[in-house]
C-alpha cells in the first residue's frame, strides 16, 4: 500500500512538471501569436516630421512657410524619383571600371543617412526605415568601387578626380562604423585605393 | 473487515503481475518496425518512378510540359524550376538541345497567346469594362505559361532563348498592358540570369563542357529548321564569339535590346534593365548605363496586383 502511494506521489510530480512545461510553451506560442507584427521595428530610429512645421503656420504670408526649417528638411527628403534606376546604373558602370562611373551618385550610395531615407515603408502614418536594406546597397556599392580600383591600370598612375577624392574621405569613416561587415569592407575597399 | 468493505483486499484472490516499465528494446521496437515498413514503400515508389516514369530526364519534363493536363503540366514546371537550379544539375543546363527544345514551346505558346489575345478582344470589344476584365482573366493560365517558360530559358548556361527574350522586352504594343509589362520584366530578369550563366560558362564550367555546349549548338546550326537553326546561332554567338561573326542577318543583341528596354515609361524595367547590362557586354551597354545613371525617374511604375 505504502508503495503504491509513493508510486503515484511520482507520477504527480512528473504530472505538473509536465503541465508545468505545456503551460510555459503554451505561454510562449502565444506571445508569438498575438506580437505586434511592428513589434520589431519599434527600436528602428524615427524621424522628425519636419515637413508639417514647414507647412503649417499661423502667421501670414509670407511668414507662413517655416523659411529656416526648409533647409533641414532637404536633408531629410529621400533622393529624387528615379534612384533605384540611377543606383543600379552607377553600380554597373562601377563595376566595368568604367572612365564614366558618376561620382556623385556613388558618394550619394555610400551616404548611410541617405539611404536610411531612400529604403522606407509608410504604414498607419509613420515613417519605417529598413535598415538592412540600406546597409545592403552601401555594402555592394562599396564592392563596386573594390572593383573600379581592381580594373584600373596602376601602372599608369591614373589621376584621381576631386568627386573621388570625396569618396575615398567617405569610405575612411565607414570604415570606422559601428557596424562590423560594413567596416570590414569598407576597410578592405579603401586597401584598393590610389593613395601615397 | 466487512464483505462490503471495497477497500477490503481478499487475501484468497491471486495479486495483479507487477507492473513492469517497458524496456528500450521494446520502444525501439515500437518506431523501428513502423519505419522500416515505410522505408520499404518509400523505396518501391522510388523504384517504380525511376523505372517507369523517367524521373528527371529532359523528355520526362517535356512530356509533363506537353501535357493538356494543367495538373501533370504544372507540377512538371515546379519540377524543373526546383531540378534545373540545383548544383549538381550542369548536365541539364548545359543540354542545348533541352535549351532549344523549351525555346519552340515558348514561340508556341506566345504566338498562342497573341492570337487568343487578339481573338478576345474582338469579342469582348463591345462589352462593359468589367466584363472585359473578367473575360481576360480566362487567358490567365495561358500567360502564367508564357512567363513561366520565359523564366526557365533563363537557368540554362545555352542562351538558347535569347531572340525570344530580345523580342519580348523590345515589345512596347500589347493588347494586355499589365501581362505584357509583366511578361517583360520577367524576361529582362531572365536575360540577367542568363548573363550570369554565361560568365560561369566562360570562367567556371570544365573545357569540356563548353566544347561539348559549342559542338551541340554548331550542330544545331547545320541541321536544324529556322526559327531554331537561328537561335543556335545566336547562342552560339555569345558562347563563343570567335565562330558566328557579329553581322550575321538575324542575329539579337542584348545590348541593344536592353538598350531600347531602357527607353521604357515603366520605372521598375529600367531599373532591371540597369541591373541586366551588368553581365553583358557589347557596343551600347556604357552608354546606356550613363544614360540610364542620369536617370530623372520619368514615366511610372505599372504595379501588378493579384487580382491582375
Amino acid at each position: 500500500m505504502a508503495q503504491t502511494q509513493t508510486a503515484d506521489s511520482g507520477l504527480v510530480q512528473r504530472g505538473l512538471l509536465l503541465l508545468g512545461g505545456m503551460a510555459a510553451l503554451v505561454v510562449v506560442v502565444l506571445l508569438i501569436a498575438l506580437r505586434d507584427s511592428n513589434s520589431s521595428r519599434v527600436t528602428t530610429p524615427s524621424r522628425t516630421p519636419l515637413l508639417v512645421p514647414v507647412c503649417i503656420s499661423m502667421a501670414p504670408f509670407p511668414a507662413t512657410l517655416g523659411w529656416s526649417l526648409l533647409a533641414p528638411m532637404s536633408e531629410q527628403l529621400p533622393s529624387s524619383p528615379g534612384w533605384e534606376i540611377r543606383y543600379n546604373a552607377a553600380a554597373a558602370l562601377a563595376r566595368r571600371g568604367s572612365s564614366q562611373t558618376p561620382w556623385p551618385v556613388i558618394r550619394e550610395m555610400l551616404d548611410p543617412q541617405q539611404q536610411l531615407r531612400n529604403f522606407v515603408t509608410l504604414k498607419n502614418g509613420q515613417i519605417f526605415p529598413h535598415e538592412e536594406e540600406a546597409q545592403r546597397t552601401i555594402h555592394s556599392t562599396l564592392a563596386a568601387l573594390t572593383e573600379w580600383h581592381r580594373k584600373q591600370d596602376r601602372a599608369a598612375k591614373p589621376t584621381i578626380p576631386a568627386d573621388l577624392l570625396a569618396i575615398y574621405a567617405q569610405v575612411d569613416r565607414l570604415a570606422e562604423s559601428g557596424n562590423t561587415l560594413m567596416r570590414v569592407q569598407a576597410d578592405r575597399t579603401r586597401q584598393t585605393f590610389f593613395r601615397q | 473487515m466487512t464483505p462490503d468493505d471495497p477497500n477490503a483486499v481478499d487475501s484468497t484472490r491471486p495479486a495483479l503481475p507487477p507492473v513492469m516499465p517497458p524496456s528500450g528494446r521494446f520502444i525501439a521496437q515500437l518506431f523501428l518496425v513502423p519505419g522500416m515498413i515505410v522505408l520499404v514503400a518509400v523505396l518501391i515508389i522510388l523504384g517504380i518512378n525511376y523505372l517507369f516514369v523517367g524521373g528527371n530526364t529532359p523528355q520526362a519534363f517535356l512530356a509533363k510540359l506537353d501535357s493538356d493536363n494543367a495538373d501533370i503540366r504544372w507540377r512538371g514546371a515546379s519540377d524543373l524550376a526546383q531540378h534545373i537550379k540545383r548544383p549538381e544539375s550542369k548536365l541539364l543546363k548545359a543540354d542545348v538541345k533541352f535549351a532549344l527544345d523549351l525555346a519552340e514551346r515558348l514561340r508556341k505558346a506566345l504566338d498562342d497567346l497573341e492570337h487568343d489575345e487578339q481573338a478576345l478582344e474582338t469579342k469582348i470589344a463591345k462589352m462593359p469594362a468589367a466584363d472585359q476584365q473578367k473575360a481576360r482573366r480566362k487567358l490567365a493560365p495561358q500567360r502564367d505559361f508564357v512567363e513561366y517558360l520565359t523564366s526557365a530559358l533563363g537557368d540554362f548556361y545555352v542562351p538558347a532563348g535569347l531572340n525570344l527574350l530580345c523580342e519580348t522586352i523590345s515589345r512596347e504594343d500589347a493588347v494586355d498592358i499589365k501581362h505584357n509589362i509583366m511578361l517583360r520584366r520577367r524576361a529582362v530578369w531572365a536575360l540577367a540570369n542568363l548573363g550570369g550563366q554565361l560568365k560561369l560558362v566562360s570562367h567556371e564550367l570544365p573545357a569540356e563542357t563548353k566544347a561539348r555546349i559549342i559542338a551541340a549548338l554548331e550542330q544545331e546550326m547545320t541541321d536544324a529548321p529556322a526559327p531554331r537553326k537561328t537561335w543556335a546561332m545566336n547562342a552560339l554567338y555569345y558562347v563563343d564569339n570567335v565562330r558566328v561573326p557579329k553581322d550575321t542577318p538575324g542575329l539579337a543583341l542584348v545590348d541593344r535590346a536592353l538598350s531600347q528596354c531602357a527607353k521604357s515609361q515603366d520605372r521598375f524595367l529600367r531599373q532591371q534593365a540597369a541591373y541586366a547590362l551588368n553581365f553583358w557586354d557589347g557596343e551600347l551597354v556604357e552608354q546606356t548605363l550613363v544614360r540610364l545613371a542620369h536617370d530623372d525617374g520619368f514615366g511610372t511604375v505599372i504595379r501588378i496586383e493579384e487580382k491582375d
